[in-house]
């Protein structure tokens, strides 16, 4: 397949902001696309959860904008808006009819020189943010299985508390860390803004200087851990019980970084071994033995060391040592034998068609060109991933999967549904 | 602090827009085949990458006794032709970096193809054989039939899908509505391949299903390969007509006891509005300022006022027939009278009182510049296409859109809501500690408390207590 070309303007303001713009005309909207290089990564010990809540504070009130106002002048315009964040990054976004450009870059730009937040908004936010953690993880099914997981695979790096956060640490959080956080953090020289659409690209530039010129950085020296756990030597294991009606199956690896030469190779096998019904494992797992009811699995993109994942739930009436043990029969024959011209073939093609398919929105684009430059420093990498991804060979695969995946490297956790109590049956 | 060194201009003031521009949703390509199957084309060739969808219109809805059997037999289409096994159909479209699914919902039963459109006549040819000779093997039988009693089974430890399940039978009754489209436990075991070969033939037949095509296309060489691959395809009629609504019912109040919930999942509403109804854009925009976005006043009371909850919501799910209105969050488990009070309130609130200009005109505001959002990517124009055919809408009923939503006045909402929104007699349901609930929900009516299986547990003293 030919390359795709994103054609783009990259340029850093004086104060150290990076702007990333991409025209696209198709339709009358503008993304508007801001990402921090800070994530729950940069929390200490004890404030886990700090950078996720500070992203809702961030809709609380700046300078000029009043507490929650930031919604409304956003909705009000026609435009949608959104935030998140992960152990790495925190992107702020927002989709605008394009006449509304300016507003959007009024907001950011104020927000990222000033916040105006109080103890009440803040006791707020707390609220609501233990509601999210319950919501999406406590009260779900299987719900913290990656909390566990991430917990018993890291002794050190700080990706072993969740971005989510403890209960006890979101409830201690202080007015003035948020305003410290915004200091150290929300800095031009951290961040790196894109706008893809219907922009004039010289008018969006002066636009851009306009709003964000003058915002000044901070003098205090960004904390940025950088922690590598040592080399796993021995298996770690242990059993988890939850609300949940089949039992699971958990398992993590160590693996490099984003940019390390290992980790397209790994994306490529995890393509290989579960993606798609006509995959490795989704075939022997659940097609054939019928013992599982889904398999997953995932190569974490990270700054520092990251995990491999597998995540496979059981079919009724099956063990996760059932699971384990035809995983580490798979995994064996893939360090033996590779995998085959024809899987490497299919799982290009379905990478390919699904980068394609990631990057239709406008701002998904724009998420992209940041999250390139943000974690690879290199926003041109949307051209060229594809034929980075096409250079993987089987011989990678297998060294990868003879380096990473092996037993000893590895965390397995056996989710197990609660033993019956007599109070549960009614 | 301040981090700013000087403004050249008035930052305390926001920006004046330019001037706005229009947007039109786009014209498509329609053309009848002589079998009577319709074929629609989007062209938007920005990306190498099409979608072509066949589509049978009716689906979960005709599920009649056997709830679940449209989701099925949907789903084993895919599963084996009479050339072509579960695998090799996997395989074939894969290998290319294509991905194929197929799925039922209320009113329509469809299977498509995602890939790259260098492939687009080897996968057109994998789809019509799927749609035309499909086997349903007995063994893929057994295996959905063993993934779907799994997932069954998950859906009752998942708060949100306990609540829902529990709400639609409230409402509806023995509607179809009522019943879970996945089916039952009793349901999906007892299903045959008769059932599903038979649901199969009466709804693909070529005067019921129409080719949906979006991305990088042609129109003509669609049409040349539609005609070449199903234009030879005769069968019978499909089945077609409408089920009758249960009366509105008097209000209930219904709990699924979790014992170790740590939240609750609240739901409030009744019956709605049909999709083609005249009233379907009032009642968009009226719920959209109700709860149907961030801004709305349930999301701003409940999350950002009081901090009972991530996220208020609700949504008026228009369907062939009056399908549900809903309004719910996930609250903390202490707040679930004061919230589910709130949301009565709010809905009074709106058949009561005006809205302010202001208020009308942010809402206003907001739809109808979001709009082009909804038609970014072909996959949401599809949407919209599949939306105009299925509930015979004009062909342009996405350009008056704008124009009727601007048209509209605060008596226009109030109207809406005064015969939309009935918070008297609204349902109300909760999952979560049954016996915290109880206590909590009587002033809204007597209260019946089930288990996750459905059952009605008859002696309410059993249930756990908090310590």
């Amino acid at each position: 397949m030919d390359d795709i070309n994103i054609s783009f303007r990259e340029f850093n303001l004086s104060n150290g902001l990076h702007v990333i713009l991409h025209q696209d005309g198709t339709l009358p909207v503008t993304a508007i696309n801001l990402w921090y290089h800070v994530g729950s990564k940069n929390e200490h010990e004890g404030e886990s959860g700090f950078a996720h809540l500070f992203e809702h504070m961030m809709f609380q009130g700046s300078e000029n904008v009043a507490a929650n106002m930031h919604f409304h002048h956003v909705q009000s315009a026609g435009g949608t808006l959104n935030a998140s964040t992960s152990f790495d990054r925190t992107n702020y976004y927002e989709t605008l009819p394009s006449h509304q450009l300016e507003l959007g870059l009024w907001l950011e730009s104020d927000r990222m020189s000033s916040l105006a937040v109080t103890e009440q908004t803040l006791e707020t936010q707390r609220n609501v943010v233990i509601e999210e953690r319950r919501s999406r993880y406590d009260n779900q099914p299987y719900g913290t299985m990656l909390i566990e997981l991430f917990a018993k695979a890291y002794k050190l790096q700080p990706y072993r508390w969740p971005t989510i956060g403890s209960i006890t640490d979101i409830r201690s959080a202080t007015l003035n860390r948020v305003q410290a956080f915004h200091r150290m953090y929300y800095r031009p020289e951290n961040a790196s803004l894109c706008l893809a659409g219907d922009i004039d690209l010289d008018r969006a530039s002066d636009l851009v200087e306009r709003y964000f010129g003058d915002i000044r950085n901070d003098e205090s020296e960004i904390y940025r851990p950088f922690v590598h756990e040592p080399p796993q030597t021995t298996q770690v294991r242990d059993y988890v019980y939850d609300s949940i009606p089949l039992p699971g199956l958990l398992v993590g690896m160590h693996i490099p970084d984003v940019n390390s030469k290992d980790f397209l190779p790994l994306e490529v096998l995890s393509q290989i071994l579960t993606s798609g019904d006509s995959s490795r494992l989704y075939k022997s797992f659940v097609y054939e033995a019928r013992i599982a009811q889904s398999v997953l699995s995932y190569a974490y993109d990270l700054e520092l060391p990251g995990l491999f994942l597998f995540r496979i739930i059981a079919q009724q009436g099956k063990t996760p040592d059932m699971l384990e043990a035809m995983l580490w029969k798979e995994l064996d024959a893939v360090r033996r034998n590779g995998v085959t011209e024809k899987e490497l073939d299919k799982a290009r093609n379905r990478l390919e068609a699904g980068f394609v398919h990631g990057i239709t929105s406008l701002q998904s684009r724009a998420d992209m060109l940041n999250s390139f430059h943000t974690l690879s420093r290199e926003a041109a990498r949307i051209n060229t991933h594809l034929s980075r991804l096409r250079a993987v060979t089987r011989e990678d695969i297998q060294r990868v999967a003879a380096m990473y995946l092996t037993e000893h490297n590895a965390t397995c956790l056996h989710y197990l549904p609660y033993p019956k109590q007599s109070s549960e049956n009614l | 602090m301040k981090k700013r060194v000087n403004d050249s201009f008035d930052r305390r003031i926001p920006p004046t827009p330019g001037t706005p521009k229009d947007v039109t949703f786009p014209d498509y390509f329609e053309h009848r085949l002589s079998n009577g199957l319709k074929v629609i084309v989007h062209a938007q060739r920005a990306l190498p990458i099409v979608s072509m969808n066949l589509v049978a219109r009716g689906g979960t809805v005709y599920d009649g006794e056997t709830p679940g059997l449209a989701a099925m037999t949907a789903e084993l289409m895919i599963k084996g032709t009479a050339d072509r096994s579960s695998s090799e159909i996997a395989e074939e479209i894969e290998s290319l970096g294509g991905s194929i699914a197929s799925g039922a919902n209320w009113d329509s039963c469809s299977v498509g193809i995602t890939i790259l459109s260098k492939h687009s006549q080897r996968a057109f040819d994998v789809l019509s054989d799927v749609m035309r000779a499909s086997v349903f093997p007995e063994e893929e039988i057994e295996r959905v039939r063993e993934q779907r009693l799994a997932d069954i089974l998950q859906d009752k430890s998942s708060p949100g899908a306990l609540a829902w399940r529990r709400f639609c039978s409230a409402v509806f009754g023995r509607h179809p509505y009522g019943q879970p489209p996945d089916g039952t436990e009793q349901t999906v075991a007892a299903l045959t391949r008769t059932q599903v070969r038979d649901f199969h033939a009466s709804r693909f037949v070529p005067e019921n299903v129409f080719l949906l095509v979006v991305g990088d296309a042609d129109p003509a060489d669609i049409v040349t390969m539609a005609e070449r691959v199903l234009g030879d395809w005769q069968t019978s009629k499909a089945v077609d007509g409408f089920i009758p609504m249960p009366e509105t019912a008097a209000r209930r109040v219904q709990v699924v006891d979790r014992p170790n919930a740590v939240q609750t999942s609240v739901l409030v509403g009744h019956i709605g509005l049909s999709r083609n109804s005249d009233d379907y854009i009032p009642v968009f925009l009226m719920n959209t300022l109700f709860g149907g976005y961030f801004g709305s006043r349930l999301n701003l009371n409940l999350r950002e006022t009081r901090g009972y909850t991530y996220g208020a919501h609700s949504r008026f799910d228009a369907r062939r027939q009056p399908g549900p209105f809903a309004a719910g969050a996930e609250v903390r488990s202490e707040t679930t009278d004061h919230a589910i009070e709130e949301v009565l309130a709010e809905m009074h609130r709106m058949r009561e009182d005006l809205v302010s200009a202001e208020e009308l005109d942010k809402v206003k505001r907001y739809v109808t510049g979001s709009f082009p959002l909804l038609i970014e990517t072909p996959a949401q124009v599809a949407q919209r296409i599949i939306s105009i055919e299925l509930y015979g809408l004009e062909k342009t009923y996405y350009n008056h859109f704008n124009s009727t939503v601007l048209s509209l006045t605060s008596d226009d909402i109030r109207g809406a809501a005064q015969r939309y929104l009935h918070p008297d007699s609204a349902t109300i349901i909760a999952a979560g500690r049954g016996s915290m609930l109880r206590d909590r929900l009587e002033r809204f009516g007597t209260v019946e408390v089930f288990d996750s299986d459905g059952r009605l547990i008859p002696n309410v003293s059993f249930l756990t207590q908090d310590t």
